[in-house]
């Protein structure tokens, strides 16, 4: 048998024998780990906002903007022609 | 396409990818270890790991040959680590080699000679021949210029027939 044919041989066959159940168990652990960092993560903002931002003032300024956008005539129009557009578009897709 | 949905977030997928490519992984490792089944399976482990964590920055081409590429510079940190070896020359022998009696004679010398190649010499020779990688895909696996590559299949291979010969001699004599 020459090197060549020698060196060809396939690799010996590695019998599974639960690694890969192994592998999968630590890829999810890994996963879990990952998502609980970005929750925690997430909810340490939400709190370090809560305490630091001006909550109340944010909370008045906001319900102002939520009525002034809700009057304003402009923002009805485009609402209106969304709605219809909307509307038409089902209707014709229906023909 | 497995990979794609494994980067996707699909950990089905990836569960496919491993069955996949476990034992040709392992086989690699084991190889590299010289025989060290423990610590193949560890590096296989740690392979699969980090491809994971990683699987978004797998463009395209061979995922088998990324595997690989992970798999190599692992080794090479373990290997540093643990100072398993010279990263150079050797001249030991695998304590744990495959028994006679579960591997031919033949196979047993192959791996006894690998085991005293470099460890890049051993990596390439096994990419490029039992793995059928081209040099240029053994190249980008092992992190290395094409040059440098051909020339440690050309070395290794060499120093094999030399390691091979001698035993045979020794053998008939």
């Amino acid at each position: 048998m020459s090197i060549d044919d020698l060196l060809y041989q396939p690799l010996t066959s590695v019998a599974d024998d639960g690694f890969s159940g192994r592998v999968m168990d630590r890829v999810r652990a890994s996963a879990r780990r990952r998502l609980f960092a970005i929750v925690a993560g997430v909810a340490a903002c939400v709190v370090l906002a809560f305490l630091l931002l001006p909550m109340r003032n944010i909370g008045t300024q906001l319900n102002l903007a939520i009525v002034q956008i809700a009057s304003s005539t402009a923002v009805s129009i485009a609402a209106g022609v969304i709605i219809l557009t909307l509307v038409l578009e089902r209707q014709f897709s229906r023909l | 396409m497995l990979a794609h949905e494994a980067a996707a977030g699909d950990s089905a997928a990836f569960g496919v990818l491993v069955r996949r490519h476990q034992s040709k992984l392992r086989g690699f490792l084991l190889r590299m270890t010289r025989g060290n089944h423990a610590l193949a399976d560890d590096l296989a482990q740690e392979t699969f790991l980090e491809a994971f964590r990683k699987i978004a920055q797998f463009g395209e081409g061979s995922f088998f040959g990324w595997l690989c590429a992970i798999a190599y510079s692992r080794y090479l940190m373990e290997a540093r680590k643990r100072k398993l070896e010279s990263l150079d020359e050797t001249d030991e022998v695998a304590a744990d080699a495959p028994e006679p009696e579960t591997a031919s004679l033949v196979r047993l010398d192959l791996e006894k000679a690998m085991a005293r190649l470099a460890p890049a010499q051993r990596a390439a020779l096994t990419l490029c021949f039992a793995l059928g990688f081209s040099h240029e895909e053994a190249a980008a696996a092992l992190n290395l210029p094409l040059g440098t590559l051909k020339s440690h299949v050309n070395r290794g291979r060499e120093k094999l027939a030399t390691m091979l010969d001698a035993w045979r001699i020794k053998a008939v004599s």
